[in-house]
């Protein structure tokens, strides 16, 4: 339905222009850039950035933005550079309630380099999935750990028996020993 | 409510880690004076998983959808462990999940740790903490700790995010934003507060030592 809108007008604007004598006060002049940069914004749900706020800095002036706009229902944002814009690394900042990302787009080129540094879902999964075993591990390893920890422990406080006592102790185990070799 | 990267400002991004350090040295420090430090790691580590995948789990709130923090049961379960189990946490969703980032992990720890610390203390409130004959005292002051745990980290949020909009951006746009954001955190924080309760409850229950009496 927009894009009917702004059609409509664009003709009616030609038209216009084609029309009009060049004297008259209220001409108008259209100029068509096929060039935009689209940029879509959404949170990693899946859900758009819808009245997102938009900032566009271009490449030799980081610190005002080039242009500074909202995105639409849809997260999206159509930046048009004029003519006399600058070539280079194009910078984009979208932001919406202390959410938001930066990143850079070359105005010579038609791809952007939005999604390139993006992992796929496969990936993320595995990472998830590896960190949640990395800390089950963790938790049975000091489980291990603190069994054994507490069982020295244990052993460490129990009384020392008398000597005559220590010697039979060793003696009968000895005698196992003894028993166990000749088997 | 992770802070992403380029949100804030550089000297914020410092601070947070500033304030990051102090926590973890204190939190350890508390940790290392209660008998063996090493006893409490594998409920730790179970929770810092807990807390890692929380995030990646969307709840919907209209008009749009908010994802679990955890970070008021990390407190009242773990204790002083909670901090450092979040700075862990956090680290690994920044680096995997893209949840936050790497320059604000000081200050989203801090925004999220504090606030688990807090509902640690509220948790230690209870009166008869040894006595298991009442457990809707417990379960009360464990609801308390787990909602007012993301409640405060809502607030430091919005603290944060409005006191630094950049002068590009439209600041009242921002600050509508936010507030419609943390409004929608309130349902959450009631979910949470009871998921507490309900955990705790079931861990008086089976494995009371779990909880612990020590502070």
């Amino acid at each position: 339905m927009r894009l009917r809108l702004a059609l409509a007008a664009g003709l009616w604007g030609l038209l216009l222009a084609q029309g009009a004598e060049p004297a008259q006060a209220h001409g108008a002049r259209l100029e068509v850039v096929p060039q935009a940069v689209e940029i879509t914004a959404t949170f990693d749900t899946g859900e758009p950035m819808a009245d997102a706020q938009v900032s566009v800095y271009a490449p030799d002036a980081l610190d005002a933005p080039w242009q500074s706009a909202q995105t639409d229902s849809d997260g999206r944002f159509l930046f048009a550079p004029r003519a006399d814009a600058p070539a280079g690394v194009w910078e984009v900042t979208v932001r919406k309630a202390g959410h938001g990302k930066t990143t850079t787009f070359d105005l010579g080129v038609v791809s952007s380099n939005l999604a390139s540094s993006e992992q796929s879902l496969a990936q993320k999964w595995l990472g998830v999935v590896a960190i949640v075993w990395g800390c089950v591990g963790t938790s049975l390893y000091f489980l291990r750990k603190g069994d054994s920890g507490r069982k020295n422990l244990d052993t460490r406080r129990l009384p020392q028996p008398p000597l005559r006592e220590a010697a039979t102790a060793t003696f009968v185990s000895d005698a196992k020993a003894s028993r166990k070799e000749s088997r | 409510m992770h802070i992403p990267d380029g949100i804030i400002p550089a000297q914020v991004c410092v601070a947070g880690y500033g304030l990051t350090g102090l926590f973890t040295w204190y939190s350890l420090r508390q940790i290392n004076r209660h008998g063996d430090p090493s006893a409490d790691v594998p409920k730790a580590s179970l929770l810092t998983a807990a807390f890692f995948v929380a995030s990646s789990i969307y709840i919907p709130v209209p008009p749009s959808s908010v994802h679990l923090l955890l970070n008021g049961l990390l407190g009242v379960v773990l204790g002083y462990f909670a901090f450092p189990a979040i700075l862990v946490g956090l680290f690994f969703q920044a680096l995997i999940v893209g949840h936050g980032g790497l320059t604000t992990l000081g200050v989203n720890a801090t925004m999220m740790g504090f606030p688990a610390l807090f509902a640690h203390h509220i948790f230690q409130l209870r009166p008869g903490k040894n006595n298991a004959a009442r457990p809707w005292i417990t379960g009360l002051f464990a609801f308390l700790g787990g909602a007012f745990g993301l409640a405060l980290t809502a607030l430091i949020f919005i603290g944060i995010v409005i006191t630094t909009v950049p002068a590009d951006f439209n600041a009242q746009a921002e600050q509508t934003a936010v507030i419609t954001l943390t409004l929608s955190h309130i349902p959450l924080a009631i979910l949470e507060g009871t998921f507490t309760a309900m955990l705790v409850l079931f861990l008086q229950r089976v494995k009371p030592e779990l909880l612990g009496g020590k502070s």
